[in-house]
């Protein structure tokens, strides 16, 4: 199938559904600056992160409810004003695809260091406005694929960090995760059914390591992304059964990662001949 | 080759790409500093067994103890996780502060590292203050009166067992 400006307007409604989906999702459990009134940060080991803590951001966040919302306020109006951008086709839709990114990053950035919330959950907000740059099928096809590489190199590194960590050779791995992700849950409540679910994998060792080696087995899959595009949209749905469990079993919203999908969705999509043999030429 | 293809459609683009993989290439080889957007995604591969000792907070909200789990996860990890951070950057600020100033001084930036600017204004009575509001929205009723204790477990004969008493925590300062 030919890839065309309408396939732009659709990636861009898809990314806004996803988008205002999640800000609903944090807006419910009082998620956002405004709501969540922070006071005290947690600084990590990020070479760019403490660049911008030079600006002092994190004491004006700490300190000044006006800035806070006006801090939401902008990184939910930037995401619909990129998409009202696509689809009107207007001019500064280039510009307003940087502008998302880069806001998405100090947003999330100060957001990770003064919430429960890991920095690593919100790189979809990152890179996917960038696709938008693309005011073309050309260019959105480098887009597209530019990011669908970054996404599966992700991907990929997770299950080459549980080989190197020695996870993966660690036969009380999953049982140990869940214990330590669900003690409270173990001591307070052991009649729910969530509950006993959880104390069966505990205690079965062996079930839920095999869970533990099918999760990076599952994530090792996503080499493939690298040499073929065939295997897409399987991809998909590995990638959505992973987030499933992650949600329901691991208690940890990684829902933020679909926007993603767009990129694996749209990949067998070709540009046209001329526009291929052009490259060629050059 | 995709990266050819894209070098001939758009130079700086293909060099902007190859220098993030050679960014994370290296930052993840190197297993330790990250720089945004340049991450590790390292959650949950280090060994972790179930002999290993949990810390459990307590909850005692006007007197009786809280069942953190009855709400829903993430109103559990705005509590929990919280306290864990809060008491994680009392030392963990300084700490990474110390770790940074090496490296931007090795790159000749040390003049910019001023380490106020890395450490909280937040203490233990402010805190306690903020995180009775937090609990209060979660639970939906006043907190008149706050403890936290904490206890630690292990996992032996299919079941949590507590290997100590309840610790009181002092930097929750709200009796």
């Amino acid at each position: 199938m030919l890839l065309t400006e309408k396939h732009i307007k659709n990636y861009a409604i898809f990314y806004l559904i996803c988008f205002l989906t999640n800000y609903a999702w944090f807006i419910a459990n009082g998620l956002l600056f405004s709501t969540l009134k922070p006071v005290f940060f947690l600084n990590r080991l990020d070479i760019t992160g403490n660049i911008l803590m030079l600006t002092n951001l994190q004491f004006w966040l700490t300190h000044n409810q006006w800035l806070r919302m006006v801090f939401d306020g902008i990184y939910l109006l930037l995401p619909c004003l990129l998409v009202y951008a696509c689809y009107t086709e207007k001019k500064f839709q280039t510009l307003l695809a940087v502008l998302t990114a880069l806001a998405s990053i100090i947003y999330n950035y100060f957001f990770s260091m003064m919430s429960f919330v890991s920095i690593e959950v919100f790189v979809a907000w990152m890179f996917v406005p960038l696709i938008f740059i693309a005011r073309s099928a050309r260019a959105f096809y480098f887009g597209i694929h530019t990011v669908r590489l970054l996404f599966i190199l992700f991907f990929f590194s997770t299950a080459l960090w549980k080989i190197r960590g020695g996870g993966a050779f660690n036969s009380d791995q999953m049982s140990g995760i869940l214990f330590s992700q669900h003690t409270s849950l173990l001591i307070t409540n052991e009649t729910n059914l969530f509950s006993r679910l959880i104390n069966f994998l505990v205690s079965n060792q062996k079930i839920s390591y095999i869970i533990y080696l099918l999760a990076v087995i599952l994530e090792f899959l996503f080499v493939a992304g690298f040499f073929t595009k065939k295997f897409d949209r399987f991809l998909i749905i590995i990638f959505c059964l992973f987030i499933f469990f992650d949600y329901y079993l691991m208690e940890i919203n990684y829902f933020t990662w679909v926007p993603f999908l767009g990129c694996l969705y749209f990949s067998r999509h070709t540009i046209n001949e001329l526009s291929q043999n052009k490259l060629s030429a050059n | 080759m995709f990266i050819k293809k894209l070098y001939t459609y758009n130079k700086l683009l293909a060099i902007a790409f190859i220098c993030f993989v050679s960014c994370f290439l290296f930052l993840n080889y190197k297993w330790g500093m990250v720089a945004t957007p340049v991450y590790q995604f390292g959650m949950f591969s280090g060994p972790i067994h179930l002999t290993d000792t949990q810390k459990v907070y307590k909850l005692y909200v006007n007197d009786e103890q809280l069942d953190i789990t009855k709400y829903r996860f993430a109103q559990k990890d705005i509590m929990l996780v919280s306290l864990e951070k809060y008491t994680a950057s009392k030392n963990g600020n300084s700490e990474v502060f110390h770790t940074m100033n090496y490296f931007f001084s090795k790159m000749g930036w040390r003049h910019l590292m001023n380490e106020v600017v890395f450490t909280n204004d937040c203490n233990d009575l402010f805190f306690t203050k903020w995180f009775m509001k937090v609990v209060e929205a979660a639970i939906g009723y006043p907190v008149k009166k706050l403890t936290l204790y904490s206890q630690l477990y292990v996992w032996k004969e299919n079941k949590p067992k507590p290997i100590n008493l309840p610790k009181k925590e002092i930097f929750i300062v709200a009796n």
